[in-house]
């Protein structure tokens, strides 16, 4: 498996565990916390993106 | 139609219209077409992931299920940062094979039309319910503006509306073509489109019902059990909603037939997928920053009879401006999606299922606008009466939720073409069955009202809760992926399922085209399945679309032009029936040796590029005898049991003018001349069998020796075939044997020049001197002398001709007795006149096969030269014996030998160790020109005891 899909695969089980399991609860505070959370994942896979484009 | 009805669908009928003129414009203007081509208008166009759920259901889900409607969403966003894992491989997949559809992926993979038709079914009978909720969604909308109650009628106006939008583009753009930039500009500003609605309709209601931000905060602040009830729906048990709504949505965001069409058929290039990789997230992102805005909004200000589905409408209901946008925007949403489901799932009918129960494929391609305009009305007309037949009770999101349920039923499938090669046809379809039979159970009847009492069974596997979502798919996917995993390990892959699925675990390395061996070939096979007009013009339109001339001019050429005809014929009407019309059926055998053999090479060659990748020692085995096979100084042609060639190496390829490409797979009778008549030639021949022969190709004639042997493996017999190209050697050996008849020319005029002038001088001088002195005294002498010089040139000259007529017919044999001829031969050598004896020791009187002249000659030469050889009273010895069927004579004399320098010399012409004064040279070679005429040998080898030994070896007159 190439470099870029070994991150990729990382990324998922992260972001999976984030959102499939219990640890959810981390960013459901607040009413505007999903929205962070999905906001802060769109941005590390547009950085994740950029620096595997950059390669 | 009240009056409002009218303006707002002339305003909806005018943004679609407005949506067409693009769409022309973008496809016909090269400025404006790199919209369309544009990696990030790819982006925007899979955002028609977004549809009227989107604009309303996700309100009104949320007002229901507070933060669950953003599982929706998240899914989507996971199977994105999948793309380089999951979508990447499935892409490459579909570029390789032109495939246009989910279905056809499944056909491919499992080379089954039936696989693809089951898929077809399942794809229709599950997208309905989603064309449905995009009617109804419309047709609410419409009458939430007008103050009316919904009715039947609006909505079908409105399908009228979005069916001829769906006709009018959907044949523009269904027309086999891949990459269209007018579709994905369409879609990519409607996506923006819509955006933008729902962005202003959500900060209006801010303001309007907030007062903005800050108002919100403190709204909310105030009602922290409102805040509670949003987020406490994601942290319920696992058998809620939550995590089945991520995991359908995962599925659908690229498995959806309009996401996947989007996504792989229309994909501009190969960066577009990492872009959407967070461009797709970011765009859902923002489309759903307002939901949670107007649904606090609508559950504000809507009275309890309001349905939560319509929020959106209620949250800016003092703005009739404002819920007109929403509502374009969801005419918008509701039109791109009802546009790219039906090109997608026409697509799906038009292959699979059409030619089942109606036209024949070669009809479809003849009439295939027809067909698809029918298709994409039908499909369009079946979710208008779903519409019209679902209670009304459902919410939006029940309906779009049944139809992702059934989409992730593509998922053990879609993996096990991906990563699982054991995966059967028997397998998949005995999968679908039970999905589609699950699905249509448990989600699909208790939406049209038909309740399935089923409660106890999933108290059995643990769910407390029947009515939530997650038990419904979580068994029925977990019976899905059972039953095929369990039937696939059952079954048997055929060798076509083979082959494909190397070619989905590795589709860069693994190609299924074979090239027809000429253009004419391919022309006329194709005539053969569709008539002479529809082959001829596919085959320009794909020239042309290729770029290349017609007819080929070379092989390349012919296969650019093979790569685009199928690809075309493969989105019109499959991947199986595009390559049957192609390569004539013969179906390609994929437990074929030669497909793996040129799988492993093309893996090496890519190995190869990767030069820090680890090198393991069966590939460096594999890289070592690839090696040797290809530089072997001599051709080396294998085939398989099947009778298929396997290896084809590359100094066949130079003698034979054939690359390995062109000639491994096929079948021995499919060679072209001479190989095959070789090659069929030496199969027939037991093992180790060598033959030559000659032949002509073009104005070359080529000689080639040519060896078979049998190769015994387990599972791999077949038959080796070793050639040489022998035109070179034989060309040299002919010039050697010319050259050596010039010299052998040579020194018999030299010979005979000596033989002859040596007595003629003698003449010559004698008749001179007689001329001069004619009364001489001694006249009679010299007289005497001429004539004895004449009588040996006499003799010369007849053992000349005897030497000359070697090569004439054979004589006439007969049985000699040895014993005669032997005692015969010894009195006329006259051995004791010149003070030698005799031995002749003759056990048997046996007879030989030979003339009694002939052999009698011989022996008096070899007396005579046993004579000459030995010293004074010496004994020549005569002895005879009886061999196996052959009689040998020996004749041994008492002399010095003959050096071995020149042993082997003394049987040519004119050779003599005696001196031209006692011989002529030619005796010896013609005695064995004369044995050897009879059959037998003469040959010469020295006495143990000193002296010489000629042997004379005849056949018996016995046998």
């Amino acid at each position: 498996m190439d470099p870029e899909k070994e991150r990729a695969l990382a990324l998922f089980v992260v972001a999976l565990v984030l959102v499939a399991t219990p640890a959810r609860a981390l960013w459901l505070q607040t009413w505007w916390s999903p929205f962070a959370f999905w906001l802060s994942m769109i941005a590390v896979v547009a950085l994740l993106h950029r620096s595997d484009h950059a390669a | 139609m009240p009056l409002d009805h009218v303006v707002l669908f002339l305003l909806a009928a005018a943004l679609l219209g407005l949506y067409i003129v693009g769409s022309e414009i973008v496809e016909r203007s090269p400025r404006w077409g790199r919209l369309g081509r544009n990696r990030f208008s790819y982006a925007l166009a899979l955002g028609v992931y977004a549809t009227t759920w989107t604009l309303f259901g996700s309100v009104g889900f949320a007002a229901e299920e507070g933060y669950d409607f953003l599982a929706i969403y998240f899914g989507v966003t996971l199977s994105c940062i999948a793309i380089p894992f999951l979508w990447a491989p499935v892409a490459e997949l579909v570029d390789r094979y032109r495939l246009g559809s989910i279905a056809d992926v499944f056909a491919f993979r499992f080379q089954s039309r039936t696989v693809g038709a089951a898929v077809s079914i399942f794809m229709v009978a599950g997208l309905l319910p989603y064309i449905a909720l995009q009617l109804r969604a419309v047709a609410d909308g419409a009458a939430i503006i007008v103050g009316q109650e919904p009715s039947e009628r609006v909505g079908a106006v409105y399908a009228v509306l979005l069916s001829a939008f769906a006709v009018a583009l959907g044949v523009r753009y269904a027309d086999g073509r891949a990459h269209r930039p007018g579709l994905i500009a369409t879609l990519a500003f409607e996506s923006i489109f819509k955006l933008v609605a729902l962005l202003v309709v959500g900060a209006a209601a801010l303001v309007m019902t907030f007062g903005g931000l800050r108002g919100l905060g403190d709204y909310l602040r105030e009602r922290p059990e409102l805040v509670e009830s949003m987020t406490r729906p994601v942290m319920r048990d696992v058998g809620d909603s939550w995590l089945a709504l991520v995991f359908v949505t995962f599925c659908a965001a690229f498995l959806l037939p309009r996401q996947f069409f989007v996504a792989f058929a229309q994909r501009p290039g190969p960066r577009s997928l990492q872009t959407a990789r967070w461009a797709l997230p970011a765009y859902l992102f923002a489309i759903n920053l307002p939901v949670p805005i107007l649904f606090l909004a609508g559950r504000e200000l809507a009275s309890p009879d309001i349905r939560p589905d319509v929020y959106v409408l209620v949250a800016v209901q003092s703005s009739p401006t404002l819920q007109t946008l929403v509502f374009l925007g969801a005419v918008s949403a509701a039109s791109a999606m009802i546009l790219v489901s039906s090109i997608a799932l026409s697509g799906m009918v038009s292959n699979y299922l059409v030619p089942r129960f109606g036209p024949s494929p070669k009809s479809l391609l003849n009439r295939w606008a027809v067909f698809r305009r029918t298709t994409i009305i039908g499909v369009i007309v079946a979710g208008l009466l779903l519409h019209f037949a679902l209670p009304r009770s459902h919410t939006l999101v029940d309906l779009g939720l049944a139809s992702f349920v059934a989409v992730a039923h593509l998922l053990p499938g879609l993996l096990g073409t991906l990563f699982w090669r054991r995966a059967t046809r028997a397998g998949v379809l005995a999968g679908l069955v039970v999905g589609a039979t699950a699905w249509a159970v448990l989600t699909a009847m208790p939406l049209l009202g038909y309740e399935v009492g089923i409660a106890r069974l999933y108290w059995w596997f643990g769910f407390d809760d029947p009515t939530a979502r997650g038990p419904v798919i979580w068994l029925s996917l977990t019976a899905h992926a059972f039953v095929f995993m369990a039937v696939s390990l059952l079954t048997a892959r055929s060798p076509q399922e083979r082959t494909a699925a190397e070619a989905c675990r590795e589709p860069r390395v693994t190609r299924l085209l074979q090239v027809p061996e000429s253009a004419e070939a391919l022309q006329e096979r194709l005539t053969s399945y569709v008539g002479k007009r529809t082959a001829v013009q596919e085959i320009y339109e794909a020239a042309a679309a290729a770029d290349v001339h017609w007819p080929p001019r070379d092989r390349p050429e012919l296969l650019s032009l093979v790569n685009e005809l199928q690809g075309r014929l493969s989105e019109r009407i499959g991947p199986l029936a595009a390559r049957t019309y192609i390569h004539g059926g013969r179906p390609v055998r994929a437990d074929a040796l030669a497909e793996r053999l040129r799988a492993f090479r093309a893996l090496d060659s890519l190995q190869d590029d990767a030069a820090s990748r680890p090198t393991s020692p069966a590939h460096a085995a594999r890289r070592y005898l690839s090696q040797l096979m290809s530089e072997l100084p001599v051709g080396v042609c294998t085939v398989d049991n099947h009778g298929e060639v396997v290896v084809w190496n590359a100094r066949l390829a130079r003698i034979s003018g054939w690359a390995e490409d062109d000639i491994s797979g096929h079948p021995l009778e499919d060679l072209p001349v001479p190989w095959r008549a070789l090659f069929q030639e030496l199969a027939s021949q037991p093992s180790g069998t060598a033959i030559e022969r000659q032949y002509h190709v073009g104005s070359q004639a080529i000689e080639l020796r040519a060896q078979t042997a049998t190769i015994s493996a387990e599972s791999e017999d077949g038959r080796v075939f070793v050639v040489e190209d022998i035109t070179a050697f034989r060309r040299l050996e002919r010039h050697v044997a010319h050259k050596d008849r010039l010299s052998s020319i040579g020194t018999l005029a030299s010979g005979v020049a000596h033989e002859v002038g040596n007595p003629l001088t003698g003449i010559l001088m004698v008749a001179k001197n007689l001329a001069a002195d004619p009364t001489a005294e001694d006249a009679a002498e010299r007289l005497g002398i001429i004539v004895e010089e004449a009588q040996r040139i006499h003799g010369i000259v007849k053992s000349l001709l005897t030497f000359s007529r070697r090569d004439e017919a054979s004589v006439e044999l007969q049985a000699v007795s040895v014993v005669q001829v032997v005692r015969k031969a010894a009195e006329l050598a006259e051995l004791e006149a010149e003070g030698c004896s005799i031995d002749v020791d003759l056990p048997l009187d046996v007879s030989a096969m030979a003339t009694p002249e002939g052999l009698t000659q011989v022996l008096v030469n070899l007396l005579n030269n046993a004579r000459h050889a030995s010293p004074p009273h010496a004994t020549v010895y005569v002895r005879t014996a009886a061999d196996n069927g052959r009689i040998r004579i020996d004749v041994d004399d008492e002399g010095p030998g003959i050096p071995e320098a020149i042993s082997e010399r003394v049987f040519e012409p004119f050779f003599t160790t005696k001196g031209h004064l006692h011989g002529t040279g030619l005796g010896l070679s013609v005695s064995r020109q004369i044995i050897e005429r009879f059959g037998g040998s003469l040959t010469y080898q020295p006495r143990e005891s000193g002296g010489s030994r000629f042997t004379i070896t005849l056949q018996d007159h016995e046998n």
